[in-house]
Parts: structure tokens; sequence; C-alpha cells
């Protein structure tokens, strides 16, 4: 059995300083403990992102005499606790992804590849992204380029890259690597939140990709999944994966509940 | 009205007018000195980023600095030519037309192609460096940290002989903002290697306030992401804050002498929030 103890150290709403001791068993969970005015605080948070709350919430409120409630709320983001957790875990946990020679991740690179062959080949005939002085050109380059790749893969369908023996790899991947670093798919959805309801868009292969949806990839799951050509990009969605031609923002496949852990799903 | 009264009156108006105007204090100004402003989370096309512009304006008199930094968010909702022209080019006209340009990142509300659009100076590139002066900005792509743009970056800061290494980028490592908080993830990627190869001074966005951080492991810290974004209250403090403002919108000035940065954080009213000078790192 593996723990480790981080001691913390923050500031309540009077400014006095306080000691919080962070224990995490065997990657079960974290327990916190402090003591606050001759009152002793435990609580246990399954998340990393409950941690996270708790330590604000205690900076809030640790300076107050009544009962501490069991539950924070708020969106507050990760503190020391959790750095600490996602540190711990990153060093231990960040050189243990899965090998890339499963049959089905040698065939997707090959199929990317191969997809980046064509892609490169349609630039050339329509003339490459140039520098210009002119959005209007920016954005007619990228749609001449969309209908390039719409028509050289009329048939295209989810699933011909993310195909399902695929999807069950990814899926495995990308939980490994949010364990690994102490997140969760909550801490996932989280990341996305402040843009509008994907609900709101049609999103499917060979359409385009609407960039408002986009959110930051974690670089823990870009490093778990597959290495793809410069063309194509992964994005979380939700708890969706995409894969998305960057020059043409144009959706070449989609795995739905890519995250195995998901609390929220999209309906389409 | 006597002609005294009327002097007097000239004074006050004259002694008022230069009261407002010192807010803006004179840096640095030597021979060699590189001055820059940095702006973050700005493209609204909103009054405040205009009010924010025309406050970079204001102080470009006293601190004719000769470039902008963007730490991304540049564009926020609709990006046609249109917002373009109503989220950069018409706030910052006054900017461009005097020749100074803007360097960019990407941020998470940012197309990916607008790094074609020639005033961001990425010359195509999701990220990229350039030089001025003695320092050189690292411009890095937090949006999609692959294993190709580390590689890049690794070799990028190792082959750095310049005497400042600032790194630019939109998601913070370290912050203490309310809606977003620390990037831990991509902490734990990029701090080792901005440790081993001395950067001196980071800039991010993504968290809508200023905030400057205590050093940590020896490197400067600053939240510029409120330059047309605000989230009013959204920061709290803590044993990290070196100084932090979350009230109106802002923007950085800057400028490197030597081996000193001095830095002066603007409002959008013209108030400096938050002045200092900080020392690059030693060179081994």
């Amino acid at each position: 059995m593996s723990h480790t103890q981080i001691d913390l150290q923050f500031s309540d709403a009077l400014g006095r300083a306080h000691h919080l001791e962070v224990l995490t068993i065997d990657g079960r969970g974290w327990h916190l403990h402090a003591a606050l005015a001759g009152r002793s605080f435990d609580k246990h948070c399954g998340s990393w992102q409950g941690v996270e709350r708790t330590l604000n919430w205690l900076r809030r409120h640790a300076h107050e005499t009544t009962t501490v409630p069991t539950r924070a709320i708020t969106h507050q983001v990760v503190r020391a606790a959790g750095v600490a957790a996602i540190l711990f875990a990153a060093t231990t946990g960040y050189a243990q992804s899965l090998p890339l020679t499963d049959p089905p991740t040698l065939t997707f690179m090959a199929a990317t590849r191969e997809y980046a062959v064509a892609h490169r080949r349609l630039e050339q005939q329509l003339a490459p992204l140039q520098i210009t002085d002119r959005p209007e050109a920016i954005r007619h380059a990228i749609d001449a380029m969309a209908a390039a790749i719409r028509a050289e893969r009329p048939d295209a369908k989810q699933g011909d890259l993310f195909t399902p023996a695929l999807a069950r790899e990814l899926r495995v991947r990308i939980d490994q690597a949010l364990r690994a670093h102490g997140l969760t798919a909550a801490d996932v959805l989280a990341e996305g939140a402040e843009g509008p309801d994907p609900a709101m868009f049609t999103l499917r292969v060979n359409g385009p990709f609407p960039w408002v949806l986009s959110q930051a990839m974690f670089p823990c799951v870009t490093g778990a999944l597959p290495p793809l050509p410069p063309e194509l990009q992964y994005r979380m969605v939700g708890s969706d994966l995409f894969l998305i031609d960057v020059h043409a923002s144009l959706i070449v496949d989609m795995l739905p509940y890519a995250i195995a852990d998901l609390t929220v799903r999209h309906e389409r | 009205m006597t002609r005294a009264f009327r002097l007097l009156i000239v004074v006050v108006v004259a002694a008022l007018f230069l009261a407002a105007a010192a807010q803006v204090a004179v840096m640095p100004s030597g021979e060699g000195t590189l001055r820059f402003a940095v702006i973050g989370d700005n493209g609204t096309g909103q009054e405040p980023q205009y009010s924010v512009a025309r406050q970079m304006l204001r102080a470009h008199a006293i601190v004719p600095y000769e470039f902008v930094v963007m730490v991304g968010d540049n564009l926020y909702g609709s990006q046609l030519p249109r917002d373009f022209a109503a989220k950069f080019e018409t706030p910052y006209g006054p900017l461009l037309r005097m020749g100074i340009p803007f360097y960019a990142a990407l941020g998470n509300h940012d197309k990916p192609d607008n790094r074609d659009y020639p005033d961001f100076h990425m010359n195509g590139q999701r990220y990229y460096s350039f030089v001025k002066g003695p320092a050189r900005f690292f411009v890095f792509d937090t949006n999609y940290l692959d294993a190709r743009q580390l590689e890049w970056i690794e070799t990028a800061l190792k082959q750095s002989r310049d005497d400042w290494k600032i790194a630019v980028f939109h998601h913070p490592l370290y912050s203490d903002g309310d809606r977003h908080g620390p990037n831990v993830s991509l902490r734990v990627v990029l701090e080792p290697l901005f440790v081993q190869h001395g950067v001196d001074v980071v800039f991010s966005g993504h968290e809508h306030i200023y905030e400057r951080l205590k050093p940590q492991r020896g490197i400067h810290y600053f939240i510029v992401g409120s330059s047309g974004q605000l989230r009013k209250g959204g920061m709290t403090p803590s044993p990290a804050t070196a100084a932090g403002f979350d009230q109106d919108q802002a923007f950085l000035l800057a400028a490197i002498d030597r081996d000193e940065m001095t830095f002066q954080a603007i409002s959008r009213t013209g108030i400096a929030v938050d002045t200092g000078v900080i020392r690059r790192r030693a060179r081994p």
C-alpha cells in the first residue's frame, strides 16, 4: 500500500495562516485534516476537484466558529492540495502510457498518414493557405479546403478512423492518463464549461468544427493518444473526442463518450 | 474675470493634466532599453476594450513602447472579417498606424487559422519565437501541447543565448483566479523546461484578472487577462500572490534595461495598479 502526505499552508479570510494535511493512500482519494480554532476538521474527497473545492471553502470559512459543512460548492479551481497530488501522480504516472503497437492503433496511425498525404495533395491543387491581410481570404481558403476534402471523402462517416476496436483502446488510454494525473472526467468537462452548449451545434463527420466549442487539451491526454500528422489535431468537446483537420476546420472523425467515467452525456 | 484668475485656472488645469498623465510613470529610457506592452483576453469588440486601447495610446506618449504582446483570446465569438475590424483593427488602429507590431499567442477562443493573419505576426505558425534587443520571446500554443511542440520548445529554449528568455502563452501555470486557476497539467510539462533552460518571465492570460505572482522556482509569472474581458472580484489572493487587480480592465507596460525589467500594470482608467522591477536570472 503506497501513500503520500502533503502539508499545505493556507490563509483564512482574516489573514491567519493554517496548516492542512492531505493524505492519499493507493490513489484512492484524499483525506484532509486541519486543526481549526481548537476543532478538528476532517474530510475525505474522492476527487481532486473535491480537494480544491474544500480548500477554497476553508479559505473563506476557516475563521468562523460554526460547524463546517461536509460538502463545498462553487466552481473554484485547483490549489496546492490538488497541485501536489497531480505533481506526485505525474512523476509516477506519466511514463506509464500504453505502447502504441496494438493493431488498431497502428491501423489508425496509417490511416492518418494517408489522410495527411491526401490533404497535402489537395492543398497543393488549391494553393496553400497564405498569410494575407484579408481575413475574408483566410475564410475562403478554409472553405475551399473543406469542400475539397468532402469531395475526396464523400462517404466519410463516424468510426472510419476511430474504429470500434480503437475506440475501446482510446477510452482506456484517456482514462488511465487522467487517473495517473489525479484528474477526473469532471475536470475535463469543467475545462469546456465556459463555452456554449454543444447541443446547440450539429457536429458530424465532414462538417465544420465550431472552434467556439474547443477547449484546451490536457497534455497528459494528448500524450496518451496516438501521434498525428501536423494537419490533424485532437479536441475534446464535453466528453467526446474529435479528430480535426486544422487547416480546413473540418471534423474528420468523432468518438462519443471518450471519457470512460463520464457523468454527463450529450444527446445528438 | 481678472487676468490673474484666468492664469490660475490655466495653471490648475495644467497641473491636473500632468497629475493624470503621471499615473504612467517614466520608465527606463536609455539607449538599448526595450519597451513593450502586454495585453490579453482583449478581443471583445466592446467599449472596455476600446477604453483600454485608448489608455494604451496615452501611455505610448509617455512610454513609447515598440511592440505589443498578446497572450491569447485575441478575438472572441465570431471571427469573420468584420470581427477583425471591430475587435482588433479599430481599437488598436492608432498604434497599428504608428507601425507598432502585435505578436499574438493563440487562446482557447482563437481560431487556429488566425495564425495566418499578418497583423498577429505569427507567420502561419501556432508557436514561434522572435528576438527584440536582449530578449527572446517564445510564444506557445497551450491549446494543443503535443509532443512536436514540446520538442520545439525544448530545442528553442536550449539553443537560445539571449539575455532574457520570456515565455508567452495563454493558460497560466500559476494563478489565483477563481474561474480557472492554475493549469497544473501544463505546469508539470513546461515548468521543468523553463527552470532547466533559464526562462526569466512568463506572460499568460485566460483568467480575466491581472495578477503578478511571487517568483516560482526563480521565474516571474504575470497574468494579463483583463485587457477587454474582466471577471470583477474574480481573484482570491494566496501566499503566492505578489499583486493583483480584479476591479477593472488593465494592461501591462514593461521596459528591459540590461539585467532589469521595470513594469507597470495600468488600469482602464489610467491608474498604475502595480509597479516594480525584477532582475533576470543569472546565467551559468
